[in-house]
């Protein structure tokens, strides 16, 4: 169980949240009101269900409050559930994903940039990502990126044994999803 | 057609179904092939730690059906594959449990009660066979009870439920899960509650999508299976990589523990089990077969009433085969018993469920719920013929299960070795690439991501994740089941009230939050609250 | 007179076909084709669009990615189709209410009918109202009368314009019909079933039901008798001078090159009119078999289908 003090501050964050949902985001961001007169008919309208679900949550984060506020059984042992360990790791890890990403994105477009020459017309990716080897040069070099850099980071350091892995893994990964399925599109050829 | 007919053409269904190859002159069915290929799987990831059978089946579901289309001819492999993993993983779960002390699956914990002892004793063999044969055991008892039991509550469903009991039912269902799982049931509501708000994003009738603030990029919503991924996998994954990154300094040495040389278990140590069995597996059906209460909790009652039959030499907790027994029938008694909801109500009990009727509404052509079972005459119900073709493919795991399963269970072993920290990564981007395959947009992997990141907090937090899954998946069914029973009662303000029988829904939705909230949870629950 | 050039269009249709074919060797996609579908996976106009998608790649070696984009009654697709690059490498299939009626319902839809060029329609639905046969009705009237002596009919509607329509139809007679939105084509044919709706649109999954006797389609909403029921009596016998039935079309970006718009269109116009193909099979069975309205005569028939559901939109207003 969560230490007093944590879940306080995690019930209070949870009751403004549904307050400024209920109050401000939701009336504001729907098209119908919860109740819609139109034609003669009374029919529900969009806004119904997410200003009862966000009133109800508003309810049990103040019920939870509460509840907390009186606990008496105190697991104050524990450390923490979010600290500063916790956010620098976050902060790395989202780093390396965003770093491995973009690479999945614009290596295969960079790559037909680079070495398709064509006579009159300009080839863009887009033509290109059903043709091998451009369509998967995102997704080889993104994916190999990712793993790796991923091994690298958990483990703190960095071990040619892992490259080989996040090699292979790329590899049956091509396998599963290229070889046998026409019409499936690794990423990031959906977007061009 | 009788309903013995319809019984035979969904057992035909799949052994005469499209052949994968043929041996000898004879074909062998596809919807066969699958099942085995998705046990055998299920097997190998139940035994490997961190992973289970929810994430081989949200991986493989895009990939099988580009593979298989989207015809009825569809169906019976993709959820015979389906089916296998479930029971796979069900077995496989016990693997690490008995083997190395840390459970693949939260259902798992108990197993380490009892099954580690055993182990450390030199008596892993035994363990697992025991663990196995009670495993099989529920199982295949839990699902002759739903192939008798889902029929026909789905027919007295079907006439006595109208829009305004539907959505009462469904609060009821999300009132159980939030309840039960965790240790605290506010949070629960809580997590409830968030996921009906998420999954409210984009959807709804009119033509502007709500709750975007004007984007592009929100305006079809959150993807049901990137969601549910995102929260599930990649949020565990997350949390692993946290706590490997943590420890990576403190190298972990696994001893081996020398073993007994007689590890088998005679037929009537099985039959000195069987008392064991035959009740866990009662307790796991009963508690299966109501929306939304896992197996974890099956398991913990299974492992109690055990405990207070048991009168043998070793007491529970130190390395008895009746406590390794009296957990795994009742844990793996709940998969079977958690396809009654779905198949005679349409409402997912837990996540290999909600899989099971992904793949059904992806593909299409049967819609797990209470129209499913008429039993029409004058035309052939082809759903019907499907949920028999269905059941037949759950018989046909449990074959398998019963011949080769604990042998395989046996060799897997070794996958409960694999380090966290070089298979996590690989999962990460196998899940990244699932939902790509199926969205082909890089709007879905931000989701994914960022349905990590909110699944990573919530472990931290110690929400439960499983009531904002299924409340996230059932909040569509809701609104609907709302909207049209406000409708059809013209508006009426107290619309849901009007009927008994979703006035006794109601108020047991409260009574079971006000029940939880009072009563005292005992460790085990407290454990495992986060799944 | 809306009447009259429908019919006119779907002449002129089967005129198109012989006409178009030659363009079909000139023009080949540079890559592969992505195919936005409007509606979920398993529906009516999905399994057209992925035999369409199957057909296209045996007979041209066109390599097709069909994609589903769903969401509030084709907005979600029509939306997202508009933005892709005119190249002819997107095309997108909806049901022709979705933009004629949508763009004109919504306060706002982001999108207009001069965002996209109309290639081909495929097919037309078979719309009916329906109810269970052992209610003891036969048609409308019956209906009618039954909600003249006081009983609540409750009914089902899968889209706002069915909706409209069922008002519409209440307006014009005289009663008030509790309209029920229901999800996807099947879900008014489900709630009648269950009992939980009295009446419902259908757009052609009924067919078998009614086949059976289970079902039977009260009112034909569509400008031809139905198919199945050519005995249905027709809407204009209720004083409605609208049908309410739609079209699958096939949709790209406005501005694509007309090589491309040309062999696209012939390429599927063939396939939807060819006995022996999938698609063929497919639209005969479960809708209302090969319309392939192509070209100059979809825009003029697009242009009055927005013409009628602003017609029905002021005579509900």
């Amino acid at each position: 169980m969560l230490a007093r003090k944590p879940d306080l501050v995690f019930a209070a964050l949870c009751l403004i949240f549904a307050l400024v949902c209920v109050l401000f985001w939701l009336p504001r961001d729907t098209e119908t009101a919860m109740i819609e007169v139109f034609r003669r008919q009374i029919s529900m309208g969009d806004a119904f269900v997410p200003i009862v679900a966000g009133t109800l949550m508003g309810i049990c984060a103040a019920i939870h409050l509460v509840m907390t506020a009186l606990r008496k059984d105190l697991y104050d042992t524990e450390s923490a559930p979010v600290d500063s360990a916790a956010m620098a790791f976050l902060i790395q890890l989202t780093l390396v994903v965003a770093l491995s990403l973009a690479v999945m994105f614009w290596a295969g477009p960079l790559a037909v940039e680079l070495f398709v020459v064509s006579g009159s017309e300009d080839i863009t990716y887009r033509q290109m990502r059903a043709t091998y080897p451009y369509k998967l040069i995102g997704f080889v070099l993104g994916g190999f990126a990712l793993v790796f850099g991923l091994s690298a980071l958990i483990e703190g350091q960095i071990r040619a044994s892992r490259a080989i892995l996040a090699l292979i893994t790329v590899a049956i990964l091509v396998a599963i999803f290229d070889l046998p399925l026409d019409s499936v599109l690794l990423p990031p050829n959906g977007d061009w | 057609m009788g309903v013995f007919e319809y019984v035979w053409a969904g057992v035909l269904a799949v052994f005469l179904g499209p052949e994968a190859f043929s041996l000898f002159g004879i074909g062998v069915p596809i919807t066969l092939v699958m099942v085995v290929f998705g046990f055998l799987l299920g097997i190998v990831i139940g035994a490997t730690p961190g992973l289970g059978g929810p994430f081989v089946m949200a991986v493989s579901l895009p990939i099988l059906i580009s593979f298989f289309g989207f015809t009825p001819d569809a169906l019976l492999p993709v959820m015979g594959f389906l089916v296998g993993v479930m029971k796979g993983a069900t077995v496989g779960g016990a693997v690490p449990a008995i083997l190395f002390n840390t459970p693949g699956t939260p259902d798992a914990l108990m197993t380490t009660l009892d099954g580690y002892p055993m182990t450390k004793r030199g008596n892993a063999g035994k363990a697992l066979r025991t663990a196995h044969f009670a495993s099989v055991s529920g199982d295949t008892f839990s699902d002759l009870v739903l192939f008798t039991t889902a029929p026909f509550l789905a027919i007295i469903v079907e006439s006595y439920l109208g829009f305004a009991e539907k959505a009462a039912l469904i609060v009821l269902s999300l009132s159980f899960v939030a309840a039960v799982v965790g240790a605290s049931p506010m949070k629960g509501l809580m997590a409830a509650f968030f996921g009906i708000l998420l999954a409210s994003v984009g959807t709804g009738e009119d033509l502007y999508p709500r709750m975007t603030m004007g984007t592009e990029f929100l305006a079809n919503g959150f993807p049901l299976i990137t969601a549910v991924l995102g929260v599930l996998i990649m949020g565990e994954v997350i949390t692993s990589f946290e706590e490997t990154w943590r420890d990576r300094r403190a190298a972990r040495v696994q001893n081996q523990i020398p073993q007994s040389d007689d590890n088998s278990l005679s037929w009537s140590e099985r039959k000195a089990l069987l008392p064991y069995i035959s009740v866990s597996a009662a307790v796991g059906t009963l508690i299966g077969a109501l929306p939304g209460i896992g197996s974890t909790l099956a398991a913990t009652l299974g492992y109690a009433t055990g405990q207070k039959m048991h009168k043998g030499p070793v007491k529970f907790g130190d390395g008895t085969p009746e406590g390794v027994a009296a957990t795994e029938a009742a844990n793996s008694s709940v998969s079977g018993a958690n396809l009654i909801p779905v198949l005679s109500l349409g409402i997912p009990g837990n996540v290999s469920a909600v899989f099971l009727i992904l793949a059904a509404e992806s593909i299409g052509g049967f819609n797990p719920g209470p129209s499913v079972f008429r039993f029409t005459t004058s035309e052939v119900n082809p759903e019907l013929v499907i949920a028999f073709g269905l059941f037949t493919t759950m018989m046909c795991a449990n074959i398998l299960n019963w011949t080769i399963g604990g042998q395989f269970m046996r060799w897997v072993g070794v996958m409960s070795k694999v380090p966290k920290q070089v298979l996590m990564p690989m999962v990460f981007l196998l899940t990244i690439t699932a939902v790509y395959v199926q969205e082909t947009s890089f709007d879905a992997i931000f989701f994914l991501l960022g349905f990590g990141l909110l699944g990573f907090f919530m472990r931290k937090l110690r929400v439960p994740i499983l009531p904002f899954v299924i409340a996230f998946i059932l909040a569509s069914n809701l609104e609907t089941a709302l909207r049209q029973a406000f409708a059809v009662s013209g508006g009426d303000p107290f619309f849901l009230f009007r009927s008994p029988i979703s006035i006794v829904f109601l108020v047991l939705s409260v009574v079971v939050i006000v029940f939880f909230m009072c009563g005292k949870k005992d460790e085990a629950a407290l454990s495992s609250e986060v799944s | 007179m809306k009447l009259g050039t429908l019919k006119a269009a779907l002449v002129g249709a089967t005129l198109m076909v012989s006409t178009t074919t030659s363009a079909l060797a000139e023009w080949q996609p540079s890559g592969p084709i992505k195919l936005m579908i409007a509606f979920r996976a398993g529906g009516g106009v999905d399994t057209s669009a992925r035999l369409l998608a199957e057909e296209l790649t045996a007979r041209h070696g066109w390599e097709i990615i069909p994609e589903n984009v769903a969401g509030r009654g084709g907005a979600a697709m029509a939306a997202k189709l508009k933005d892709e690059p005119a190249d002819g490498l997107t095309i997108g299939m909806t049901t022709t209410d979705s933009l004629a009626y949508g763009i004109l319902a919504a306060k706002n839809p982001g999108f207009a009918l001069e965002d996209f060029e109309n290639l081909t329609t495929i097919t037309g639905s078979q719309t009916g109202l329906i109810s269970k046969t052992d209610r003891g009705w036969r048609t409308l009237s019956d209906v009618i009368e039954a909600a003249k002596g006081g009983q609540t009919i409750a009914a089902g509607a899968m889209s706002a314009k069915l909706a409209d329509a069922l008002y519409y139809i209440g307006l014009k007679n005289g009663v008030d019909f509790k309209i029920v939105m229901v999800q996807g084509g099947k879900g008014g044919l489900n709630g009648v079933v269950a009992d939980d709706l009295d009446i419902a649109w259908a757009a052609g999954p009924q067919t078998k039901g009614v086949q059976a006797g289970d079902l039977i389609n009260l009112v034909s909403a569509e400008a031809e008798p139905l198919a199945v029921s050519p005995d249905a009596p027709m809407l204009t016998e209720y004083g409605i001078d609208l049908t309410f039935g739609t079209k699958f079309g096939v949709f790209s970006p406005a501005g694509i090159p007309s090589e491309a718009e040309e062999a696209i269109t012939a390429a599927i116009v063939d396939i939807v009119n060819d006995p022996s193909s999938k698609l063929n099979e497919f639209i005969s069975k479960a809708f209302a078999g090969p319309q392939a309205i192509a070209g100059a005569d979809f825009d003029t028939f697009m242009e009055t289908a927005q013409a009628s559901a602003f017609e029905l939109l002021a005579a509900v207003e």
